[in-house]
């Protein structure tokens, strides 16, 4: 059977209360979904709430999925467009940390931590729309066309963004 | 070249090399015990969306997990005391709270840990049962500043400091008057629109404490014990007191030395210290000014002064000498 059709069949089951469909989606689809989370807020916590949304959104939308597009880059979109929205919640809520981040994975070296949050940093400083672009880009590992659909933007401006922030990370460095 | 790597022409060795490292941190996915933890938080989520009876089941699902969770022995560097949380949707808004408080392993116990759940879970039951009998008391917590709901997280912090979190966004200062019977406890928690009276009412259950209203203040004690002498204020606190300010312009001829400032109020005795040197390479010297405060007047705060100078560790002139015996400095409301 060919992927679309798995896809839309287990949208279908899900859709229709199949718990063991929705699991499916949710083992296939959340290292991706929680990828693209921790690349855009940056942190584990916020990355964590973005998922749960982007999982109730997939859960609520399933039954008005059409097999127009593929089930992943339906999801893709969902779970950007939710983590930005955590994200900018998290930064408009009065937040008091105590700490910084536990420590870091433990699944990840130690020196790949600290480029990543390095990353990050430089990231935030980039003007507009470029730091995320670079965050999807590279921190997530979304081509350039998944970005271009999930902002609503053209995809030769997401590869022009992606160019111009990483010559402007390389001029910062 | 993938197409994830396009870059790499224009990134250089040394932002190459930053990217690919930060690229294998980010290409770790969801662990294992986030996936699972996540699985029954989505699990339960829609449940509670659907009917009201879910979200009543999910509650107590919560309690009982909880009360397991504290009675287990855990492998965690940490020891947990209570666990609580729920969500909810209300008005079309997502409401969740998640509470945990823990004391560090390393710290010697005062208490075992079933034990002491055991007995804020009793605490929990009297207050509930007590409630109908004092239902009558005014409640201190019904303030509108409370109504509003708060979005908070805060993570191994006291219960001091999250008061004083909670009171520096519903304007309320909060008198601590509470002995911390195990200091070590922390608290993390997450809330998110929340209402404030709530999460002060969740504090105390798990803490044993209770509110006082103070004035414009919050007073908190433990529950059925008298407030401690030492207490800890937080919050936006208006003094008790009117407070004064007053200036001062020190001189070694027309030469202005400093204008230090200092605030005091009626039975507030203040000592104003004032270091310098007369002369460039002259030994360190010290003036103390003692200011104690006589009566208020519609003009001001009348003060007795006393001043002495001290070099070093000898004290060189007035020692404590009253020099405006039968002058007082006024001084200007500033509070």
């Amino acid at each position: 059977m060919p992927r679309s059709d798995v896809d839309h069949k287990l949208a279908t089951d899900a859709a229709s209360g199949d718990e063991g469909a929705f699991a499916a989606i949710f083992e296939a689809h959340r290292h991706e979904v929680y990828r693209i989370a921790r690349a855009v807020t940056g942190e584990r916590e916020t990355a964590l709430d973005a998922v749960q949304e982007t999982f109730l959104k997939i859960h609520e939308g399933l039954a008005r999925f059409r097999a127009a597009s593929s089930l992943r880059t339906w999801i893709v979109r969902i779970a950007v467009r939710a983590a930005i929205d955590q994200r900018r919640r998290a930064r408009r809520h009065l937040t008091v940390d105590a700490a910084t981040e536990p420590s870091h994975d433990p699944r990840v070296k130690m020196e790949d931590a600290l480029a990543l949050a390095r990353v990050q940093d430089l990231a935030a400083q980039l003007p507009g729309q470029q730091g995320l672009i670079l965050r999807l880009r590279l921190l997530a590992g979304l081509t350039n066309g998944e970005i271009a659909k999930a902002l609503a933007l053209q995809e030769p401006n997401v590869r022009m963004q992606v160019s111009k922030a990483v010559r402007r990370l390389r001029e910062v460095l | 070249m993938s197409v994830r790597d396009e870059w790499k022409d224009e990134a250089g060795d040394a932002l190459s090399e930053l990217l690919e490292g930060a690229q294998r941190a980010s290409d770790v996915g969801m662990s294992e015990a986030d996936g699972a933890q996540m699985w029954e938080r989505l699990q339960a989520a829609p449940r509670r969306r659907r009917a009201p009876i879910g979200w009543i089941a999910g509650v107590a699902a919560a309690l009982v997990v909880a009360t397991a969770l504290a009675s287990m022995r855990r492998p965690v560097p940490v020891e947990i005391v209570k666990e609580m949380s729920f969500e909810s949707v209300h008005q079309g808004k997502a409401v969740r709270f998640e509470m945990t408080v823990y004391r560090e392993r390393r710290r010697r116990r005062t208490m075992p840990t079933s034990r002491l759940f055991d007995g804020i879970l009793l605490a929990v039951v009297l207050a509930a049962l007590a409630a109908p009998a004092r239902a009558a008391a005014p409640d201190p917590l019904a303030r509108p500043e409370f109504d509003q709901d708060l979005t908070l997280t805060m993570r191994g912090e006291t219960v001091v400091r999250v008061y004083d979190a909670l009171a520096s966004f519903a304007h309320v200062p909060f008198i601590l008057a509470f002995d911390e019977s195990d200091p070590s406890l922390k608290v993390t928690f997450k809330a998110e629109n929340m209402g404030v009276r709530a999460i002060l009412g969740s504090l105390a259950k798990t803490y044993d404490l209770e509110y006082t209203k103070a004035d414009t203040a919050i007073l908190v004690t433990r529950k059925g014990r008298a407030p401690t002498e030492k207490r800890t204020i937080v919050g936006p606190w208006q003094a008790p007191v009117p407070q004064y300010r007053f200036d001062y312009v020190l001189r070694v001829g027309d030469r202005v030395l400093s204008t230090p400032w200092v605030t005091t109020g009626l039975k507030q005795e203040v000592r104003m210290t004032q270091g310098g040197q007369a002369v460039l390479g002259a030994p360190e010297m010290r003036m103390e000014v003692d200011l104690t405060p006589r009566k208020e007047t519609a003009e001001g705060l009348e003060l007795g002064v006393q001043w002495s100078l001290h070099e070093g560790t000898t004290k060189t002139a007035s020692p404590r000498v009253k020099l405006f015996s039968s002058r007082h400095l006024r001084g200007s409301r500033c509070l």
